[in-house]
């Protein structure tokens, strides 16, 4: 299925713009279409992914015993990280980043609850994470870029699927600490850490959960499947047919093409990459989905209409609901959530959503994004404190929450997807300062 | 509002996300709908792969 990036139309660039383009391909501030290693990366609209582990791991996960399942889970699993490591992430290396998540996993079987060494596991995934992850960030940080950081790690890769592993490790660490999760059988935990329709980019998963269906799955083979291959077939024609077409429009999000363009598409080609973000994400979580059920097992869901929500609190109750749950559970009622005065919950709001701005990418960039819908949830919250308890908006008033909420998370779309002085620039554009 | 409703859940069945279909979309749940709407998504899929990305949150 993949194929090469055709030349893409110029929509809304003046005539003579294509000759100035530099040739950098922003599509989320994290570097363009190549990963570190100058590959392509791609996993579930590949053949491989279906031909090598999807058909015959659930194939195997059903035909085999309730005793073996998990197992089936774990080799396919392993199987998987290293295949897709070694072909497009990272390499040798990050292959042998397993050897660090069955640490991990191994680690994780001493908790008890109450005990010091969940703690130590919560920390130990931190430091795994940013040293993978934000090493290069926090050292250029202190030390400036590249050629005065003598700490600057040039062959830094992250290992597949890094960032879900951790909240897993954190809330399995978080919930055994409180007694609130059962240790499980280790056959049952290592399926649930290395079960691959879900390891690279979530849903994330919770392990009581996830422990109930990995041992009870659904045995409705003929309803699994139908569901299941629709669900799949939806996301990938989501990804090809709409996603990847509105590449034509995201592409010219970079410094060069905003400062050719024509005003009336600067607004046209962030609103592409709202829908964009939108069909690509959804059209990921409906294969993992989709995947998950071919195997008989239900993940949670990721979004439900996020996009016709009309206020920010509805909209993130609905936008990649996992990590949201995620970070309500494990960052924002650690921190005290709303049982607080109103400033130390818009405090943790921020903070929520500062962590959430910098989980999504290792750039101020993305802080200012998380920050900018900080600020709309503590907003939302305030407006709601004067609001009559029971007062229902009426259909107006819903249309214009709706209006009001669709603007300021594609307004913030720009700090995702263009580093901090491009969605700065752009902007000056927009508003022709 | 009603009209939006059942639409929502015609979609959310189509996409494979349920099994039940509101009332008055029964006779949509036929074997050879689905057949056509597999084809028409397989269809989809085939005449527009071959230009892709990554999926944005595959390195996150």
């Amino acid at each position: 299925m993949p194929g090469g990036l055709p030349p893409q139309p110029k929509y809304g660039l003046r005539p003579s713009a294509g000759e100035h383009r530099t040739g950098y391909t922003p599509q989320h501030g994290r570097g363009g279409l190549l990963t570190h290693h100058g590959r392509l990366t791609m996993i579930f609209n590949t053949f491989s992914y279906f031909l090598l582990f999807l058909v015959p791991a659930a194939i195997g996960f059903r035909i085999a015993g309730a005793r073996w399942q998990p197992w089936v889970c774990f080799f396919f699993g392993a199987a998987f990280f290293v295949f897709f490591s070694l072909t497009q992430i990272g390499g040798a290396a990050g292959a042998f980043c397993l050897i660090i998540f069955l640490w991990e996993s191994a680690f994780s079987r001493l908790y008890k609850p109450g005990s010091w060494l969940c703690l130590a596991g919560i920390a130990q995934a931190l430091v795994f994470l940013i040293i993978f992850k934000y090493w290069n960030f926090l050292t250029g940080l202190v030390l400036g870029p590249p050629p005065q950081n003598p700490w600057y790690w040039a062959g830094a890769f992250l290992p597949l699927g890094i960032s879900f592993f951790t909240f897993e490790f954190i809330h399995y660490a978080v919930d055994r600490y409180r007694g609130t999760a059962e240790r499980g059988k280790l056959a049952d935990y290592l399926a649930f850490i290395l079960f691959f329709p879900t390891m690279v980019a979530g849903p994330i998963k919770r392990y009581p959960d996830f422990a109930a269906k990995l041992t009870q799955p659904s045995l409705e083979w003929a309803q699994d499947w139908e569901l299941g291959i629709t669900r799949i077939l939806v996301g990938l024609a989501k990804k090809f047919a709409i996603a990847d077409l509105l590449s034509a429009f995201t592409v010219h999000l970079n410094m060069a093409d905003i400062g050719q363009a024509e005003r009336w598409a600067l607004p046209l080609w962030l609103l592409a990459y709202g829908v964009k973000i939108y069909v690509d994400f959804s059209a990921y979580s409906d294969i993992a989905i989709g995947s998950a059920r071919l195997f008989g097992i239900k993940v949670p869901e990721n979004f439900s209409w996020p996009y016709t929500r009309t206020n920010i609190a509805e909209f993130w109750a609905h936008w990649h609901i996992s990590l949201t749950q995620w970070l309500t559970d494990y960052v924002f009622i650690p921190l005290g959530g709303s049982r607080r005065a109103p400033r130390r919950v818009y405090l943790n709001v921020l903070t929520t959503l500062a962590v959430s701005g910098l989980w999504h990418g290792a750039g101020l960039n993305f802080l200012v994004w998380g920050l900018w819908h900080g600020v709309l949830l503590a907003g939302h919250r305030i407006w709601k404190s004067w609001c009559p308890p029971s007062a229902q908006p009426s259909l107006w008033g819903a249309a214009a929450g709706w209006a009001l909420t669709f603007v300021s998370v594609n307004l913030g779309w720009a700090f995702f997807c263009m580093d901090l002085p491009t969605a700065l620039f752009f902007f000056r554009r927009i508003s022709g300062v | 509002m009603k009209t939006l409703i059942w639409i929502k859940a015609v979609c959310e069945f189509m996409q494979g996300c349920g099994t039940a279909l509101p009332v008055g979309a029964g006779h949509l749940d036929r074997a050879w709908l689905r057949g056509l709407w597999w084809g028409a998504l397989l269809g989809a899929v085939i005449l527009f792969c071959g230009q892709s990305s990554r999926f944005i949150y595959i390195d996150f």
